[in-house]
């Protein structure tokens, strides 16, 4: 559980630096929450790992959840278009982190199920 | 030309999130920061070249996320033995799909 919220705060972070990023193009003061925001996501990621989470579940979520929400943002902030093929692109998204994280989730079951057999 | 910096960036991004995960490690190298912060750095270096070679944003963003994340699954299946379920490879399509679904759409 402790590794999922790490998660999710490097997501938020990824998501509020490049938001950040954009955003400094009108006020340089950004750049500073753009460093920090990608320094302390990658530190998060770190943990994430350090946690045991497989670095291919964690690094699929967080790119692609940091891409959906960072487009979803961008509407809701800037104004940007967000188009059908980006909702369909999104919902895609969701519907493959979910298939990763219970896929990964059965995996570690079985291989626990398989370590108390042999044991 | 573009395609050859877009492979590039995706190499080198996919190197430095498997740094990534070895430093992370208990007991990791802290050496293996330094391949963290120089292949992100290249990566992004790698990207900028594909944009002003004339590949449209959204296109190679797209193409970066995606076959990134694709590429770090089957690396760390092979590298770390890390499980990867039928489930796990097609959320991972799906994932990708949507990357790209997303960055197209954003383009036009």
């Amino acid at each position: 559980m402790r590794k999922w919220l790490l998660l999710a705060a490097a997501i938020l972070m990824e998501v509020t630096a490049t938001l950040s990023l954009r955003a400094a193009l009108d006020a340089p003061a950004l750049y500073a929450v753009v460093a920090a925001g990608y320094v302390g996501s990658f530190a998060a990621l770190g943990l994430v790992l350090r946690a045991g989470m497989g670095i291919g579940v964690a690094y699929g979520v967080w790119g692609a959840s940091g891409v959906a929400l960072t487009a979803v943002m961008a509407t809701l902030l800037f104004g940007d278009p967000l188009t059908v093929v980006m909702g369909v692109g999104i919902a895609l998204v969701i519907g493959g982190v979910l298939c990763v994280e219970l896929g990964a989730q059965a995996a570690a079951r079985r291989a626990r199920e398989a370590e108390r057999a042999g044991a | 030309m573009s395609w050859i910096f877009l492979a590039c960036a995706i190499l080198t991004e996919v190197a430095a999130t498997l740094s990534l995960r070895m430093a992370s490690q208990p007991g990791g190298a802290k050496a293996w920061w330094a391949g963290v912060g120089a292949g992100y750095v290249a990566a992004f270096g790698f990207l900028t070249l594909t944009l002003s070679s004339g590949l449209a944003l959204g296109v190679a963003y797209g193409i970066w996320a995606a076959v990134g994340v694709a590429l770090t699954a089957l690396a760390s299946r092979v590298l770390f033995k890390e499980p990867l379920t039928t489930v796990m490879v097609l959320g991972i399509v799906l994932i990708a799909a949507g990357v790209l679904c997303i960055e197209l759409g954003a383009a036009h």
